[in-house]
């Protein structure tokens, strides 16, 4: 009897597990409650609908964080302490948030100079806080300088238009400012395009970093061309072919500093990831960053296409880069492999304006600023971002079989995720199954990864059946001799009859 | 002497470039059924390798598979390619008819035609490395069907060889002016067609009224 009533319990407590997995699994996330079309692009570079991995959680307003209004937001930036800095352009300030984007916890808008006088700050655009250093930087685009203070408002350095006769431009107009762990100051500075402007910690100009190259298309060679036979006059009336400047930049631990660039007319150059002797490690990889092709509204008669206003790398790699055109934000892995996109252009909440400014990360939470709604947006992860986070971080670590589960978990959501598809693909054939890698391979559409499955696939299968494949070789070889050999026995019989065929035409 | 059957002419002219097709023309063999043959074999052949080629060779797979390209890129090619060869070679003092040029264009192109089963046959047992065996099979095909192809033409039309070149840069020539003429045919006959239809549905508008 005991046995008996242990089992149905065991049953019982098994079917109630598996009722839960299966809900647990089954019920679909779906999209949150975005009330845009999320969506991401497949094998063929078409969008796809696609489940959200970011939903935009709150917008706080300077109201919210009891600070007073704020006007014109311009830069957010996250301390190692994870306090925001948000540059208050409007009101010529920087205001101090705590972590949970709550309150107001500090205010810069005078700060004491080195002689002990009073200065403002005047239309102020970015902001860096260095933990190396210790330091405050802050671009004060409108008096054309750079400050550099301490936490307390006490400037350090003023750093204003070099002497150098290395600096060849007629302004210094400091845009957005990052520090790296030597204290080196890079800053990208409005209408300059040789790259942006690099200074030792002790403020001394030392050259240009990270410009960006003519695209060689055809309107520009044929303009060199044209240029050779030119007139002077001639020339003086071309426009002049000068790569595009840097918009904005990113540092991240290792001291590779992340450029975007605006322009749409240089596409290889949107996005760059600069070592330290200014080489692009990103030119190598074949990635369009943003949306892929332009989009034609017939509504508003618009053309859309990408134009980035800043990016964001987070503390595990992931690239986050800000789409002003179409208020996106997109998400990409370190090896440039695109996960989400989120926001739109709209009213709404996790909607942009015509002017988002800058993007930053904490955690897993994404804060968006917009210069003409005067708000920070927060985006939440999801439950499935949350998912697809964890696989592609343990696939990029090189956990393959590890991922495995949260791949699947992933597909169960979204099959369209192609990059799941891969993945498991690379967990099977990690764990020997070449059937299995070749069927997800195939259906990713990764050829290479297919190659991969199938060679181990094919050796397995031949030692398992090389007597059988020798077998049939020798039948087949054996085979073609004897039937070699009886054609020629019939070809030999021809002579007979060329001789009669002879014979006939003396005959005639 | 070469009295040879239907199948032992297509096997003669392949296997012997450079006299094939002059003993053919000579014995008036080739038959129009083992020429269409070759190009129905060639459509299909196309067709297979673009859609069952090996997964690990595969760059941009198709997304929706659509037989119409196909059939320009291998059926309505060849039959410009007969009657652009035609039409400048009857000029040209060429003395292949039209049929003539179909059956030995047809055979040269078998070499090709048998390099592409080879190829997507090959494809699913090797594995990238060894790619370099499928080229090869690719290049010798290519190669043969082109001397075969050059050789044909300069049979049909008994030329020398500086005139067969000649000839079948001014036919590729002729080919591009009818695929033209071809494409602005399509559109003309598309305005003429939306034209009657525009009236049809006006009259029928004003038949209800």
């Amino acid at each position: 009897m005991r046995s008996l009533q242990k089992k149905v319990k065991a049953i019982a407590s098994v079917l109630c597990s598996c009722a839960l997995l299966m809900t647990g699994t089954v019920l679909p996330v779906v999209s949150a409650d975005e009330h845009y079309n999320v969506y991401n692009y497949d094998r063929w570079s078409e969008a796809t609908p696609s489940q959200a991995g970011y939903a935009a959680a709150r917008a706080v307003s300077g109201q919210d964080l009891g600070c007073g209004d704020l006007n014109t937001l311009q830069d957010i930036y996250r301390d190692s302490e994870n306090q925001f800095y948000l540059v208050d352009s409007g009101n010529n300030r920087i205001v101090v948030v705590d972590e949970g984007f709550t309150k107001a916890v500090d205010e810069y808008s005078t700060f004491t100079d080195t002689d002990g006088s009073k200065t403002t700050l005047s239309a102020p655009e970015g902001i860096f806080v260095s933990e190396y250093t210790g330091l405050m930087y802050i671009a004060d685009t409108g008096n054309s300088r750079l400050l550099v203070t301490d936490m307390d408002g006490n400037i350090q350095m003023s750093l204003t238009k070099p002497d150098s006769t290395l600096y060849e431009n007629e302004t210094f107009k400091p845009q957005k400012v990052v520090v790296d762990k030597a204290g080196n100051i890079y800053a990208v500075l409005n209408n300059i395009t040789n790259g942006a402007a690099l200074f030792n910690s002790s403020g001394e100009f030392q050259g240009y970093y990270g410009a960006n190259a003519v695209e060689a298309t055809a309107e520009v060679v044929a303009g060199y061309f044209w240029n050779l036979i030119a007139t002077d006059e001639m020339r003086a009336n071309s426009s002049r072919n000068v790569a595009a400047g840097i918009t904005n930049f990113d540092i991240d631990d290792e001291g590779f500093v992340f450029t975007v660039t605006m322009s749409s007319s240089s596409e290889s150059d949107r996005v760059k990831k600069v070592n330290p002797s200014g080489v692009n490690l990103f030119s190598g990889l074949d990635v369009t960053f943003g949306d892929l092709a332009s989009l034609y509204d017939a509504a508003t008669n618009q053309t859309f296409s990408t134009k980035l206003v800043d990016i964001d790398v987070d503390d595990i790699g992931r690239l986050n880069c800000l789409d002003m055109e179409t208020g996106r934000v997109f998400q990409y892995d370190e090896d440039g492999n695109l996960l989400f996109i989120m926001g739109s252009r709209s009213d709404q909440l996790g909607g942009f304006s015509l002017q988002p400014t800058a993007v930053e990360t904490m955690g897993s939470n994404i804060y968006v600023t917009d210069g003409l709604k005067h708000t920070v947006t927060i985006f939440e992860e999801t439950d499935f971002g949350e998912i697809v986070h964890e696989a592609v971080g343990l696939y990029n670590d090189g956990y393959y079989e590890e991922a495995l589960e949260p791949w699947y978990e992933v597909l169960r959501r979204d099959g369209n995720y192609r990059a799941a598809y891969v993945g498991i693909s690379s967990a099977l054939l990690n764990q020997g199954d070449y059937e299995g890698a070749m069927k997800y391979a195939e259906l990713a559409e990764s050829s290479l990864q297919y190659n991969k499955a199938f060679e181990g696939y094919r050796s397995e299968w031949l030692d398992a059946n090389f007597t059988w494949v020798a077998i049939v070789l020798i039948v087949l070889i054996v085979l073609f001799i004897v039937y070699r050999h009886f054609k020629k026995k019939k070809q030999k019989k021809q002579p007979k009859n060329l001789v009669e065929m002879l014979h006939e035409g003396e005959e005639e | 002497m070469m009295d040879l059957t239907q199948k032992q002419w297509v096997k003669h002219t392949v296997f012997h470039p450079f006299e094939g097709f002059e003993d053919l023309r000579w014995k008036k063999g080739g038959s129009v059924l083992f020429a269409s043959i070759v190009i129905v074999l060639w459509f299909i052949g196309a067709i297979l390798y673009e859609n069952f080629y090996g997964q690990q060779f595969i760059m941009s797979s198709t997304k929706m598979f659509n037989i119409v390209p196909f059939i320009v890129q291998t059926i309505v090619l060849f039959l410009t390619w007969v009657v652009g060869n035609w039409s400048i070679c009857t000029l040209l003092e060429g003395e292949g008819t039209m049929k003539k040029i179909y059956i030995y264009s047809a055979y040269a192109l078998i070499p090709y035609v048998v390099q592409l089963y080879i190829q997507v046959i090959m494809s699913h047992f090797m594995t990238r490395d060894e790619a370099i065996f499928i080229t090869t099979v690719e290049v010798i095909g290519v190669i043969w069907s082109v001397v075969l192809m050059f050789m044909a033409i300069k049979a049909v039309h008994q030329y020398s060889v500086s005139k067969t070149i000649l000839a079948i840069i001014l036919t590729i020539v002729a080919m591009l002016l009818i695929l033209v003429l071809l494409v602005l045919l399509v559109a003309l006959f598309q305005q003429v067609y939306v034209f009657a239809t525009s009236v049809y549905t006006e009259i029928s508008y004003r038949m209800k009224v």
